[in-house]
């Protein structure tokens, strides 16, 4: 942990230096955010997925806030008012998809389906 | 010969009017208040001393205290009722005024409802003796009036210059709201002043009696006389107060020996008209400036 | 939710330690941080009961006048509309209303109407009295609101009101019964008297002012006393004038001559209101209220001719007043000397005073008031006089402007204990008292005093021994959000008094000083204790300024 990690170990080198020093600091920060990810974390936001957070959590939200459009996820509305997750593509003219069938029955539920889910995957990077 | 009897007479009038004209004056000066309830303070201090010959005795000395004692509870009455709830309220010059009417109003029917209208008399306070200086017959009842008042007046202006509260009655006179900076309390002063000023008309109740019976509305017409002396003196002046009590006394003497009593209230409000036309702040009204409101 | 997490220990994880932070501090253990927006919704929180709609009015009053709003009534030949009405949205309803801002027009109506249909609502058993009573009430209220125009509009303190009437209802009179004068032609003569007497009274007034004039009047009032009282010509031995022409003719019956009697009194008293209403309301009255005395060199500065105003009110007044006495001839027949006393006079200002001074609805309530007692409670005695004297005491004591100046009075004490119960309440929990608040011009220092308090009450809840283990052991860096938060805090302090180090020796011992703030001022010398190092220094300055922020 207090040694530097190589560049080009994790992440690919390419000609734009700041693109790939941006992926590199992402790459730092999954490590901080699985450093501080455990069961207190994930309870907390489930609690309370609005308004004022602890630090770690604030750094995670913000985290995953940072990733781009095609990597983050939405909720859609039913006709009946549950909610599914979809997806978007991140390009202009295409739709969102459906993720799963899951239905949440609030908006609540659905906040917290969304994090779980991209905890899996950013856990799975 | 008839010059020294209009003097004399003069003298005598003036003596009694000057009293209340005085207690008047004083009043206004120092509290801003123009009293009109002196009728109801004459007539209480009249009702007072007839009380105290009645029951206790006919000693002169202690009718007269008698009446000086009651003059200064109704003064005193008057102040509790009048000047202590409005002297700090708005409109408190022409408030205070009517209150003060209001209260002469309550107190005559008050001494009407118990006394009734029925005028009482008031013993002889001097005796029946005489005194002959050059010619000049002079009764008892004359040389008792005279005496007193001027005891009365000297003692008053006496304490006013060189006691500590007449100290405080005149810085009042002078600047009621510096006086007040200073620590001179109004409410207390104003106790005092109206006690003092209300025995000066309880002694002019008491020497009036002389010639006039003790009746509810006696108070009415010295009243009237008193503060139009006081108004043409100037408010606020001693002096001027008495100096305009000799001129109006001379005028009533002058006319009720030339033209006939009748007359005496027509001449002696012309003359003070003229005074106020010639002078529109009277003989020597110097110390109204400073209560200008 | 923040309650479950205040100041739960945890364990924080350096975000900078991935990077490799230098020196350590890679896991500390320190405080959760509550959610700082608590302590500011606690404060600005607005504790007191409200309803829903809030205190605005939003009852119903008057429907609005929709398609007759040019239609409407209106004095002919004017456009002067009847009543002072304004539409306004109802605040609730958001529907169109009006309502009727002077409601007094429709007062003044409903009390003539019952002073007209009054007759036919007396005890059958008093009618006689009560009318006799009535229209004394209408003459004298007649007098009394043109005295009001003198003591009221023009400020004058004049006492010869019943002087004039006096004078002229005594020459009427003789003239009616010695000359045989009819009786429409008395009010003119009055009229004409009363005209001669306002320029004689008017020509002192200029002169004179305040209690000095009163007494002037006073003193007329006598000298018509003694001089109408000696004089045979005028009947002192009967005590008065009688035998006057009337307009009440002997033969009519009993009943319809003091019906009559009753009803010309509410028209002499309508008169006297109509004269009083295009006087007040009209350009003199608007000079005379602007030139009241003791201010006049401010209506001199203002261009007023207040000296014309101030005889031209005069003549008018005693000219109608004139006109009055020679009206009251012709009622009574005749007329006693006791309109001269001073009991009168007296009892007129006691009317006037019932009332308030300055208004006709005041002079006529004062009136009503005190003839009701001296004429119809006759067999009281005494007391009615004494009932007068107190409500006029109760009256000036406890009143500042009348009977009918009440809802001002209670209005005006209503608001000033409201914002006495407002101060108590006072919900901002700041630094500044509210008297303080108001003398202070920058607004800005009143809210930063308030934000600091709640900043420090926030920040007392944060401190704790884990965050002073933290800064101990790295004084420097990137720190946990407690800690951080605190010492953002610190270091945002204004430079008075603020603590810094001072190096004694080159690489020396380190003290705390303070600055003084003031440029040219050096700082002051806090304490004699000497750190070794800098972390140390550091880290004892901490320990002040969290000291200086718990005692504060």
């Amino acid at each position: 942990m207090t040694q530097l990690d190589e560049p080009s170990k994790d992440v690919p080198l390419v000609a734009d230096s700041e693109k790939h020093f941006y992926e590199y600091f992402n790459a730092k920060q999954r490590e901080y955010v699985k450093q501080v990810l455990n069961d207190d974390l994930i309870e907390e936001y489930r609690r309370k997925p609005l308004g004022h957070h602890s630090e770690p959590l604030e750094r995670t939200l913000a985290y995953f806030r940072r990733l781009p459009i095609s990597e983050q996820y939405a909720l859609k509305q039913s006709k009946d008012g549950t909610y599914r997750m979809i997806s978007m593509s991140g390009q202009r003219g295409v739709p969102p998809t459906y993720v799963s069938d899951e239905v949440f029955q609030t908006l609540h539920d659905g906040y917290f389906g969304i994090f779980m889910r991209q905890i899996k995957d950013m856990t799975e990077k | 010969m008839d010059l020294t009897f209009l003097i004399t007479n003069a003298v005598i009038v003036a003596c009694i009017y000057g009293l209340i004209a005085v207690a008047v004056s004083i009043t206004w000066s120092s509290l801003g208040l123009i009293n009109l309830g002196y009728g109801f303070v004459f007539s209480f201090a009249g009702y007072g001393a007839y009380l105290v010959s009645e029951r206790i005795s006919e000693h002169p000395v202690l009718v007269i205290a008698a009446a000086i004692l009651s003059g200064a509870l109704a003064g005193i009455l008057i102040c509790l009722v009048v000047f202590i709830p409005l002297h700090d309220k708005q409109n408190f010059t022409t408030r205070g005024m009517i209150a003060t009417l209001a209260i002469s109003l309550i107190g005559s029917q008050s001494l009407l409802m118990y006394f009734g209208p029925r005028a009482k008399a008031l013993p002889e306070l001097f005796g029946f003796w005489k005194v002959e200086i050059g010619g000049l017959v002079l009764t008892s009842d004359k040389i008792g009036i005279v005496v007193c008042s001027v005891i009365m007046l000297v003692g008053v202006v006496l304490w006013m210059r060189s006691s500590r509260r007449g100290l405080e009655i005149r810085a009042m006179m002078m600047n009621p709201h510096a006086a007040s900076i200073v620590g001179i309390g109004i409410r207390s002063t104003g106790i005092y002043v109206m006690a003092m000023t209300g025995a000066m008309a309880g002694l002019a109740a008491a020497l009036l009696s002389q010639t006039y019976y003790v009746s509810p509305f006696g108070g009415l017409t010295p009243l009237i006389k008193g503060v139009s002396i006081a108004l043409c003196g100037g408010l606020g002046s001693v002096q001027g107060a008495v100096i305009a009590a000799i001129i109006l006394g001379f005028t009533e003497a002058a006319t009720s020996r030339f033209l006939g009593g009748q007359y005496v209230l027509i001449t002696q409000f012309l003359v003070i008209i003229s005074i106020l036309i010639i002078r529109p702040r009277g003989i020597s009204g110097l110390l109204d400036k400073a209560r200008e409101q | 939710m923040s309650e479950a997490n205040e100041n739960k220990e945890y364990t924080w994880i350096n975000p900078l330690g991935v990077w490799g932070a230098k020196g350590g501090n890679y896991e500390v253990t320190s405080n959760q941080v509550s959610d700082p927006s608590d302590v500011w919704r606690k404060n600005t929180g607005y504790k007191v009961p409200t309803s829903k709609v809030g205190r605005l009015k939003h009852y119903h009053i008057w429907d609005n006048h929709n398609e007759k709003l040019w239609k409407r009534l209106r004095w002919w030949p004017t456009r002067r509309h009847l009543l002072h009405v304004k539409g306004i949205y109802n605040r609730k309803t958001l529907n169109a209303e009006k309502k009727i801002l002077d409601r007094r027009p429709i007062y003044w109506v409903i009390c003539m109407v019952i002073l007209f249909i009054g007759p036919l609502l007396f005890p059958s058993s008093m009618q006689s009295s009560l009318l006799t009573a009535g229209a004394t009430f209408g003459i004298f209220a007649a007098i009394n609101v043109c005295w009001t125009l003198i003591i009221g509009t023009a400020s004058i303190f004049s006492l010869a009101t019943y002087a004039v009437v006096g004078v002229a209802a005594f020459l009427t009179s003789w003239l009616s019964i010695n000359f045989g004068m009819p009786w429409f032609s008395l009010p003119l003569i009055g009229a004409a008297i009363g005209f001669a007497m306002g320029g004689l009274i008017a020509l002192p007034a200029l002169r004179l002012d305040g209690f000095y004039y009163a007494l002037l009047t006073l003193g007329l009032n006598e000298l018509c006393r003694v001089y109408f009282t000696t004089s045979q010509e005028f009947g002192s031995a009967s005590g008065g004038l009688y035998g006057a022409d009337s307009y009440l003719s002997e033969s009519w019956s009993p009943a319809v001559q003091s019906h009559a009697s009753y009803y010309i009194a509410l028209m002499i008293l309508i008169g006297a209101l109509v004269l009083f209403r295009f006087v007040n309301g009209k350009r003199l009255g608007r000079i005379l209220r602007m030139a009241p005395e003791k201010r006049e060199a401010f209506a001199e500065a203002c261009g007023v001719d207040y000296k014309r105003a101030r005889i031209q009110i005069f003549i008018l007044t005693s000219a109608a007043l004139g006109l009055i006495g020679g009206l009251y001839t012709a009622h009574f027949r005749g007329v006693a000397f006791s309109i001269f006393s001073f009991d009168t006079v007296l009892l007129g200002l006691a009317m006037l005073t019932i009332g308030g001074i300055g208004k006709a609805e005041g002079a006529i309530l004062g009136t009503l008031v005190v003839v009701f007692l001296d004429r119809v409670m006759i067999e009281w005695g005494p007391m009615r006089h004494f009932l007068i004297g107190a409500l006029m005491l109760a009256s000036v004591l406890w009143l500042n402007n009348g009977y009918f100046g009440i809802k001002q009075q209670f209005n005006a004490w209503r608001d000033k204990k409201r914002g006495e119960w407002r101060s108590t309440r006072t919900e901002k929990g700041g630094e500044a008292l509210p008297e303080e608040a108001t003398e202070i011009d920058d607004k800005d220092d009143l809210y930063f005093r308030r934000y600091d308090k709640m900043q420090r009450d926030y920040l007392k809840t944060l401190i704790t021994p884990e965050i002073i283990a933290e800064h101990k052991a790295k004084p420097l860096g990137q720190h946990s959000e407690a800690l951080e938060r605190v010492l953002l805090y610190f270091r945002r302090a204004k430079m008075e008094d603020k603590y810094a180090l001072h190096r004694v020796g080159p690489d020396g011992p380190f003290k705390i000083i303070a600055f003084s703030g003031v440029r040219g001022v050096s700082p002051r010398v806090v304490e004699d204790k000497e750190y070794p190092t800098e972390e140390a220094g550091y880290h004892g300055v901490f320990m002040r300024r969290v000291h200086d922020l718990l005692e504060s």
